[in-house]
């Protein structure tokens, strides 16, 4: 067989094909949108080489060999041409393998096109050219080519069984879905926030991975860097390789194998032996009657319904989805981290896929379903018949968007089923009311994309460009295809909503933007209902529009039409109309709540913020003395006013007359100032939030600043997640309303290439980098923003209202419940309120009051309380008094972090914290070690730690697992301290595999996986080389000399009293693991 | 009942598919002539309200039909040249669909006439099969009976005796005769014999435009007397002879010609055939190009 005129043959057929010139192309600009962007530079180029390749393999290359599959192999049957190639000289067997070969050829040449893409881009981006290059095709040859080989391989199988391009495009699907599920399982860094599931499922992984990307990331873990060739890659890797082509080999062999039926084709029914009439029949016409819709409505919905249900792609996918959804809760139900089991209900159940499984994958089969009725008469080409009968449009329209929403109802019922299979399986009881509020909101949306779906396929008279609209708006609809192109208005994300999941502290609060506990939610200012209303509206306009210009299911051109004002014109200009105000509505909520600025407008701000104010870095500021509150919140309405007196001080020897107020997020929220003493000078930059005052301050008096605040919750996008105004839940920061005095350091650009972009030269190491900050002596600059807390909450009664301080009086006046707390002594500045309808649990430790507020009490709060406690005394007697006058802990829902503490206050996640109990493998309690966590920022984050600008956030959060380590041991023994160390390890070695983060000292780490598991790691090695003592005298001294209103303390002090107080023979030990960049040592730990 | 003035057509990659067609039929059966890519099928999609016309205007029975499709929609019958048929569907499952939709909601009635219908296109004993797996006769006789469904006052026959055997064609012959009686019914065929057969009226269409349209016989009169053949290939023509068709009979070469004297020796007259005027007309077409 000569190959080369064959593959010559193939090409000639691919290059006039639209389907393939389509998927290239879109292939192609996918690819150079999503990962072809220089981005930020990365420290380590090779690997960001591999992982850029590993994502346009995962993310491009099954669904583009399942599409050219049903192009290349079934091309004979598709085309009914199957008889005349059957009969050439070419065996089957020589066809297939040509034609495999094609498609693997196909493949590889378009992954040839990515290769010297993302190899030209890394080249400008890069120094080491030669490098990229060298290993670019290295990567071609030994990750891509046998990937491509086993997926071709697998196309061709699955041809060889099914001769229906549909079972080829699930396989493509679902080969593209299945390798996201188990990266995502197996912790890899291609999938964000992923981690490993199974140890057996990860190990499997390493030996079955096709795009090879998982050996090398194990390597990396036990190594720690990037092999500097491809000989230095291990055995594993080569083993992995060698199996992938074995695998493809095989399926290629059963494809070849593989005996087809003796045709495709059924017998057509005899007609031979059908006698012909002997005597002449007479045609008796049946006149019509009076049109009817209801009949013909009933045979359309009869026929469409019939004819997609029983469908075996139909079927196939309701079932895939079932199983997906199955799986998905029965085994992550009772996750809720690692060694921490939740004790689930219907909506955690629930909640594991109304926010992406369902959604998207019921908008991905609706759009399947929304093409293959559109297109159903065409597709069996009756569509002249159809056309020609006597029934209107609408009605053929109206069918089709009933027979979808009837799918749509059917996929969600059997998802719904699912759910709660698993549910009864894992004996979670069944709330069928929750199962209803939930089905609607996933059901409500997909109806309304079910309408415009099928509208754009009315519209449109070829399905290539319908399908072409509709993979549009998909890609606006489900990929970060908007966020990419900055488009930061939330009406950029087709069909979509601001709607979050339900929570159990707070129900729908979240986003629906209820007042009250209703499901129902606020109809015109949630984050659900005014987008629907908008989406909704929006369809129903085209789907009018869509009944006026239907082409009847033909691709002909649709009869010319009468241009007159008729009840549908009528009725898709007021739709439309609706749609333009309620879009209008959405808009202004969204700009008043200021959630319509995009990221490079931020920074941009920053910028000029920079450039126009750093001046003002010399010139002699006051300080915040005191800060007096006087809040009145009210939770039902979502209001908060806010009236804040401020006592500024000149602390300098020369007087201030002048004084800069900034306002944080670089915008002025205030209604009234008053400044005592005080007059505003014309340059008051609205812009940038900047006020400038002339002011006669002189060294040592003070004076007050006034200000008057009135929040308004917007519930049409997400609460920011510091200033939230709830029925459930208030809480808010008000470091995100009170102004800032003088230039603020930390609102900087940092990162050197967004410095560039906006015309900023780098900052010098000596203010970002802590170990050059710091290195002699803390920085001349420090001080620390410390100052009085007086605050007084007015709640509604049965409210708490929580504050920093001792809580000094609380009455009730006017239907309301007032708290007034004030602090002893100067805190650091960053006041808080927060305000929730439940009651506290009381204790005290070392002579501190303790108290919890939570919904409900149980083991878990129980064990935080002693957490608290324990944590409290153990800081008390061995590093120093705690710095407050009570410390108060609240359960908040889940809007992200997991903990976070202000001084005096911690919150933390009911999830974890409060609805979570220990697995049966656990070696210690996640809810004891984040509670002792938190409460320890009390002295490292919130007592030292701050004021240092330009620190990093050692003292705050490395520091703070040193107090885990001790803690868990001395509650619950070594094997609970070395769980945590055995966790965290391996916590560090998958993170850092995947990161591509330059390699820095743990005292200037700015990665979250270094300051938290590198750094248990570290204070495991000290604590085993240097011992508990030393540790606790350094931080002790740390704690004594640089506490308020001493000096602030940066990260290097903590190493120079470290060395001070360590044998000598221990120095370079703390010396590398504290400011060296060499983590081998700490990943070959076992 | 069929009024066409001055129809126009262009499709989006510049086919001018339509140009300035006319043309008027009455009662009965009309024959469309004309060779693949005339305008044929375009002229019957734009009439069965498939397709809009740039220009011109279409009147049936007073129904302007390029303003009021649905109207004449009431009163259609339409077989397109290809057609397909859902899967898994049997045949009388299918054309009670396709009852329903043309507006035969009372169920007796429909089922008689389904009977009725089935019977005449010989389809009765496999009623109950998926018509997807009949055999091309069958499924086009399928689309006769759908196309006869109900009474409609205008028939659309594109190629209706395409795939059909000599018999068939026979049986759909005399119901066409037989229904044409009070509705027109137009009739697209390559097969020249059939129009002949059937239409007293016919329109010879070429390159979107009505080249010839009468009488039958009137258009085949002029020719008569005119009309020579002779066996062999290679015989020399006058210069006014029009060679119309080469031909075999029986594997013998066969030569057909126009001309108004014997054009030669081995010529002997025949009758003058609606095939004839075709060739002619197609003759005179190439000729002007």
């Amino acid at each position: 067989m000569k190959l080369w005129p064959l593959l010559l043959n193939e090409w000639r057929f691919c290059r006039v094909q639209p389907l393939f010139w389509l998927s290239v192309v879109l292939a192609l600009a996918f690819a150079a949108l999503v990962h072809l962007n220089p981005g930020a530079v990365d420290a380590q180029p090779v690997k960001a080489l591999l992982l850029r390749h590993s994502m346009l393999l995962m993310t491009i290359q099954p669904l583009l060999i399942g599409v050219l599959a049903s192009l290349l192999l079934l091309r004979d049957s598709q085309h009914g041409i199957s008889a005349l190639i059957e009969v050439t000289a070419q065996s089957r067997r020589q066809r297939l393998v040509v034609r495999a070969l094609g498609l693997w050829l196909c493949a590889a040449l378009l992954q040839l096109c990515f290769v010297l893409l993302v190899a030209l881009v890394f080249s400008t981006t890069y120094a080491d050219v030669t490098g990229i290059w060298r290993w670019s095709w290295q990567l071609l040859l030994v990750q891509q080519l046998p990937a491509l080989a086993l997926l071709t391989a697998l196309a061709l199988w699955c041809s060889c069984r099914s001769q229906s391009p549909i079972v080829l495009y699930l396989q493509g699907a679902a080969v593209w879905l299945g390798y996201m599920l188990l990266a995502a399982a197996t912790g890899s860094p291609l999938m964000a926030n992923s981690q490993s599931i199974s140890p057996l499922l990860s190990q499997l992984m390493v030996y079955l991975d096709p795009y090879a990307l998982t050996p090398v990331l194990a390597q990396l873990r036990q190594s720690g860097e990037m092999p500097a060739a491809l000989s230095q890659l291990n055995t594993t890797f080569w083993l992995n390789r060698l199996l992938i082509i074995t695998l493809a080999g095989l399926l290629c062999w059963r494809a070849l194998q593989h005996k087809p039926a003796a045709s495709n084709q059924r017998k057509p029914a005899a007609t031979t032996d059908i006698p012909l009439n002997a005597v002449a029949l007479q045609y008796q016409p049946c006149p019509p009657q009076q049109l009817r819709p209801a009949p013909v409505f009933t045979a359309l919905l009869r026929l469409q319904w019939q004819q997609l249900c029983f469908q075996y792609s139909t079927l196939l996918a309701m079932l895939a989805l079932c199983l997906l959804v199955f799986s998905e809760v029965y085994t992550g139900l009772g996750y809720a981290e690692a060694f921490s089991q939740l004790v689930p209900d219907s909506r955690d159940a629930l909640n594991r896929v109304s926010g992406d499984v369902l959604p998207r994958f019921g908008l991905l089969l609706t759009a399947f379903w929304a093409h293959q009725l559109s297109w159903l008469n065409r597709q069996a080409r009756i569509d002249g018949l159809i056309a020609a009968t006597p029934q209107p449009s609408a009605l053929l329209l109206m069918s089709q968007f009933i027979v979808l929403s009837g799918l749509v109802l059917l996929l969600v019922l059997l998802s719904l089923s699912a759910v709660a299979l698993a549910q009864m399986l894992l004996q979670v009881p069944l709330d069928l009311a929750e199962y209803g509020r939930q089905g609607l909101l996933i059901l409500l949306p997909l109806w309304c994309w079910a309408l415009l779906l099928l509208a754009c396929h009315a519209l449109l008279r070829q399905p290539l460009w319908a399908n072409l609209a509709v993979a549009g708006l998909l890609t606006f609809g489900l990929s970060p295809l908007p966020d990419l192109l900055q488009l930061q208005h939330p009406l950029w994300r087709i069909g979509q909503s601001q709607l979050q999941l339900p929570d159990i502290l707070w129900g729908y609060q979240g986003t629906l933007g209820s007042t009250a506990q209703s499901f129902a939610g606020d109809i015109y200012h949630g984050g659900f209902w005014p987008y629907l209303w908008f989406w909704a509206l929006l369809a129903i306009s085209l789907g009018t529009l869509a009944l006026q210009f239907y082409h009847r299911g033909t691709g002909f051109s649709r009869p010319k039409l009468v241009a007159a004002l008729t009840p549908l014109t009528a009725a898709t200009a007021i739709c439309a109309a609706l749609a333009l105000l309620q879009g209008l509505h959405i808009h202004q909520r969204l700009d008043a709540a200021g959630a319509l600025q995009n990221r490079d407008e931020r920074l941009a701000k920053r910028a000029a913020y920079e450039r126009q104010y750093q001046h003002w870095r010399t010139v002699p500021q006051p300080v915040v003395q005191q800060v007096k509150l006087q809040v009145n919140l009210d939770p039902h309405t979502q209001q908060a006013k806010i009236s804040a007196t401020l006592t500024l001080h000149n602390p300098h020897a020369q007087p201030v007359s002048q004084l800069l107020l900034g306002f944080p997020g670089l915008q002025t929220p205030t209604e009234l100032q008053q400044l005592q003493g005080g007059q505003a000078v014309a340059d008051i930059d609205n812009n940038l939030g900047q006020q400038v005052f002339n002011i006669q301050l002189k060294p040592g008096t003070s004076t007050t600043l006034q200000l008057q605040y009135f929040l308004q919750q917007q519930g049409i996008t997400p609460a920011p997640s510091h200033q939230i105004i709830r029925p459930e839940f208030s809480y808010l920061r008000l470091l995100q309303l009170l102004p800032q005095i003088g230039f603020v350091p930390e609102l900087r650009l940092r990162d050197d290439a967004e410095r560039a972009r906006f015309g900023l030269a780098p900052l010098p190491a000596s203010e970002t980098q802590p170990s050059v900050l710091a290195a002699h002596h803390t920085p001349a600059s420090a001080r620390y923003d410390w100052a009085l807390l007086d605050t007084t909450i007015a709640v509604p009664v049965g409210y708490q209202g929580i504050a920093t301080g001792a809580l000094l009086k609380t009455w009730q006046a006017e239907g309301q419940q007032f708290f007034h707390y004030r602090t002893e002594a100067p805190v650091r500045n960053v006041p808080a309120l927060i305000a929730v309808p439940w009651q506290k649990q009381s204790s005290e430790a070392a002579g501190v009051p303790l108290e919890i507020y939570s919904p409900e009490f149980n083991t878990a709060t129980d064990l935080t309380m002693q957490a608290m406690q324990q944590t409290l005394t153990w800081f008390s007697q061995n590093i120093g008094a705690y710095p407050g006058d009570a410390l108060r802990l609240v359960m908040m829902p889940d809007i992200g972090p997991t903990g976070y503490a202000l001084p005096q206050l911690v919150l933390i996640n009911h999830r974890v914290g409060l609805r979570a109990k220990p697995s049966a493998d656990a070696p210690f309690s996640q809810v004891y070690r984040r509670a002792a966590h938190e409460v320890a920022h009390q002295w490292f984050g919130h007592g030292i730690g701050n004021g240092v600008a330009g620190d990093s956030a050692f003292l705050v959060e490395s520091v703070t697992k040193y107090a885990e380590l001790v803690l868990l041991e001395q509650q619950f023994g070594v094997a609970a301290m070395q769980g945590l160390v055995d966790f965290e390890q391996q916590r560090f070695a998958r993170a850092q595999a995947g990161s591509l983060a330059a390699a820095s000292s743990l005292i200037d780490a700015e990665e979250s996986y270094d300051q938290y598991s590198r750094a248990t790691l570290v204070f495991a090695r000290l604590r085993a080389e240097l011992g508990d003592a030393v540790i606790m005298a350094a931080l002790r001294q740390l704690w004594q000399q640089h506490r308020y209103p001493l000096p602030p303390a940066s990260a290097m002090d903590f190493v120079r009293v470290l060395r001070a107080q360590s044998p000598a023979s221990k120095l370079p030990l703390i010396e590398q693991l504290l400011l060296g960049t060499d983590i081998r040592q700490l990943l070959n730990e076992e | 009942m069929l009024q066409i003035q001055q129809l126009s057509k262009t499709y989006a990659d510049g086919t001018r598919a339509l140009r300035q067609l006319s043309l008027h039929a009455g009662r009965g059966l009309f024959g469309l002539l004309g060779p693949n890519g005339a305008g044929k099928s375009s002229l019957l999609r734009t009439i069965a309200t498939l397709q809009s016309a740039d220009s011109g205007t279409l009147l049936f029975d007073g129904i302007d039909v390029l303003q009021e499709p649905q109207r004449l929609r009431a009163q259609l019958g339409y077989l397109p040249q290809e057609f397909g048929v859902y899967p898994h569907l049997s045949c009388r499952a299918l054309l009670e669909h396709i009852a329903v939709l043309k507006g035969l909601h009372q169920a007796r009635a429909r089922r008689e006439q389904i009977d009725q219908l089935l019977a005449l296109t010989n389809l009765s004993t496999v009623a109950g099969k998926t018509v997807a797996h009949f055999s091309g006769g069958m499924r086009q006789r399928f689309g006769i009976a759908q196309a006869l469904l109900g009474d409609p006052k205008l028939l659309i026959l594109d190629e209706p005796s395409a795939g059909l055997d000599p018999q068939e064609r026979a049986q759909l012959h005399n119901v066409l005769c037989e229904i044409s009686r009070d509705r027109l019914v137009l009739l697209s065929s390559h097969i020249v014999d059939d129009i002949e057969q059937l239409c007293p009226n016919v329109a010879i269409l070429l390159q979107g435009e009505i080249v010839l349209q009468g009488d039958t016989q009137d258009l085949i009169g002029p020719l008569c007397g005119q009309i020579w053949q002779a066996f062999g290939a290679d015989i020399e023509l006058p210069p006014q002879a029009q060679l119309l068709q080469r031909s075999y009979q029986r594997g013998i070469p066969l030569q057909r010609v126009f001309a108004p004297q014997c054009p030669g020796a081995d010529f002997s007259p025949v009758a003058a055939t609606l095939q004839d005027r075709y060739f002619l007309a197609l003759a005179k077409q190439e000729a002007t190009q």
